[in-house]
């Protein structure tokens, strides 16, 4: 009687723990090259944000705009012919790296700061942009006046950002983080926290805003810059060297200091100065 | 595929997650409270067929079973102080939020555990059988005092096993507090993998922490229904 029953009993979590592994094999396995895969699809995913102006966000007609939506369109028409060959999805800073590790996009083009850490599970591409690291949005009236001042003030910020544990470790601020930049601004504007600690570039474009720029200010200036940089899986040498290609063509083409201007970010001195240096490199290849 | 787990020793992180835990726990505790609270009080109107307030409690159960908790919980943390729910700050003299994301939470929980709560008791009081509450009536009990002394005493304990079930769903579902920034477990998880990238890692000790603070719960409850039997009632 045991014997009969047995079989089937241990028949079934054999099976399953089997196409785990199975799985498990083809998952770590399967080293087919990013290229040709993105090749073979016939467009490319980028990851970008939708909610972060000027980089990338919705405009009033629905359609995602920005810096790094124009940096991309151009990597998909370098590698595609066509700028439509792309299939953008929105990303935040708390999931883009696991999207990009798991295979559901090819590349980051969101605000990717370059560092070490991130370095260890990713490639980084070519740097396009410099960021103020982290600036303090608050209101008109604060009596903050250096970094050290933030210390037990509540600060509102997003998850993933690379300065809140500076923010919390070294300066002794209380951060509430959110997930998106939306809730972040809600949250800031109802009281919740004394001020925003966040990038520099989306910060300074809603201090200009209507209802904005007559209450808050930008309080504290950054204490670190941080280059920008596109992030694909770790070993794909093939594909990396043909983002990396594109970025430098688009930066020749004045593809990014032109994306500066539309987005009204200011032309700035690296974006210039990167364009001049991808304008020499392609003319001497 | 090799697991690392060394940045549990990082003293920050062991911070982060016990204060978090500590949160969490009592996030839970409390929107329980509360869920009995609503749960006892919605049924008694039911029970009773309070008028208004039975009609009332239908509406508002309906509107907190039937929506996502989610959804309540954005609600109270970013609307309540838009329709003007907000008090005075005496050191800044600004307007904050009457609820802090804490309260948000514990309240979110309550009103959506609580309403499945109230549903959950009214189906242990129709339970109770028609004689039980027959022979209190003819011993002299009015119609509070059998409920109070039989009705939801019985009721209560019958409701058990499937109270069991609304507990551990109000715990995991607190695990959305991370979404209006409150300090909980998952929001210390959250951060610690956005820095070590160790995702597999920090979600199997998540995993493992939800699964025991469950099963406690599971385990008390046990204990509770043990401890409160009925003999010979068949409970």
């Amino acid at each position: 009687m045991t014997s009969r029953f047995a079989k089937p009993r241990f028949a079934k979590p054999l099976a399953a723990i089997s196409l785990l592994a199975t799985c498990l094999a083809f998952g770590g396995g399967a080293q087919a090259d990013q290229l040709d895969r993105v090749k073979q699809r016939g467009k490319l995913i980028a990851g970008i944000k939708n909610d972060y102006p000027p980089f990338g966000s919705l405009d009033a007609k629905g359609e995602i705009k920005g810096f790094e939506i124009d940096l991309a369109k151009f990597v998909a028409k370098q590698i595609f012919g066509s700028d439509t060959a792309i299939e953008l999805v929105p990303v935040i800073a708390s999931n883009r790296i696991e999207l990009l590790n798991a295979g559901r996009i090819d590349v980051i083009f969101a605000t990717l700061g370059k560092n070490a850490d991130r370095a260890k599970v990713l490639d980084f591409t070519e740097e396009y942009y410099k960021m103020a690291g982290i600036v303090l949005l608050a209101a008109r009236d604060t009596p903050v006046k250096t970094w050290e001042d933030v210390k037990g003030r509540k600060l509102c910020g997003i998850q993933g950002n690379l300065y809140n544990r500076t923010l919390s470790e070294k300066y002794g601020a209380e951060t509430v983080l959110f997930t998106g930049t939306a809730e972040m601004f809600k949250a800031f504007q109802d009281n919740r926290c004394e001020g925003i600690a966040f990038d520099g570039p989306i910060l300074t474009m809603k201090v200009a805003e209507d209802g904005w720029k007559d209450k808050y200010r930008i309080a504290l200036e950054t204490f670190d810059y941080i280059p920008i940089a596109g992030g694909v899986r770790k070993g794909e040498a093939a594909f990396l060297a043909t983002v990396n290609k594109a970025i430098i063509a688009a930066e020749a083409a004045n593809v990014l200091t032109s994306a500066e201007q539309s987005f009204h970010m200011g032309a700035s001195d690296y974006v210039t100065k990167r364009a001049a240096e991808a304008a020499a490199k392609v003319k001497a290849n | 595929m090799t697991l690392d787990f060394s940045w549990l020793a990082d003293p920050l992180y062991q911070q982060w997650l016990l204060r978090g835990l500590g949160t969490t726990i009592l996030m839970s505790l409390l929107g329980i409270v509360l869920m009995f609270i609503i749960g006892i009080a919605g049924a008694a109107c039911i029970h009773f067929r309070l008028p208004v307030l039975e009609t009332l409690t239908t509406i508002l159960v309906e509107l907190f079973r039937n929506t996502p908790p989610l959804v309540q919980l954005f609600f109270l943390y970013f609307m309540l102080s838009e329709i003007g729910l907000t008090l005075t700050d005496s050191a800044t003299g600004r307007s904050i939020p009457l609820f802090s994301g804490f309260t948000c939470v514990v309240l979110s929980l309550g009103l959506y555990n609580g309403a499945i709560a109230v549903e959950i008791i009214r189906s242990g009081l129709l339970a109770v059988p028609s004689q039980t509450v027959e022979g209190a009536r003819s011993l002299g009990y009015s119609r509070l005092q059998t409920f109070r002394h039989v009705e939801l005493p019985i009721g209560l304990r019958m409701s058990i096993p499937a109270m069991t079930n609304n507990v551990v769903s109000l715990i995991k579902t607190s695990s959305q507090a991370v979404l209006v920034a409150v300090a909980d477990i998952m929001y210390g998880a959250t951060q610690i993998m956005l820095e070590t990238f160790r995702n597999l890692e920090v979600m199997i000790l998540i995993w493992i922490i939800y699964v025991v603070i469950a099963s406690l719960a599971v385990v008390a409850a046990r204990r509770i229904a043990a401890a409160v039997r009925i003999p010979g009632y068949g409970m």
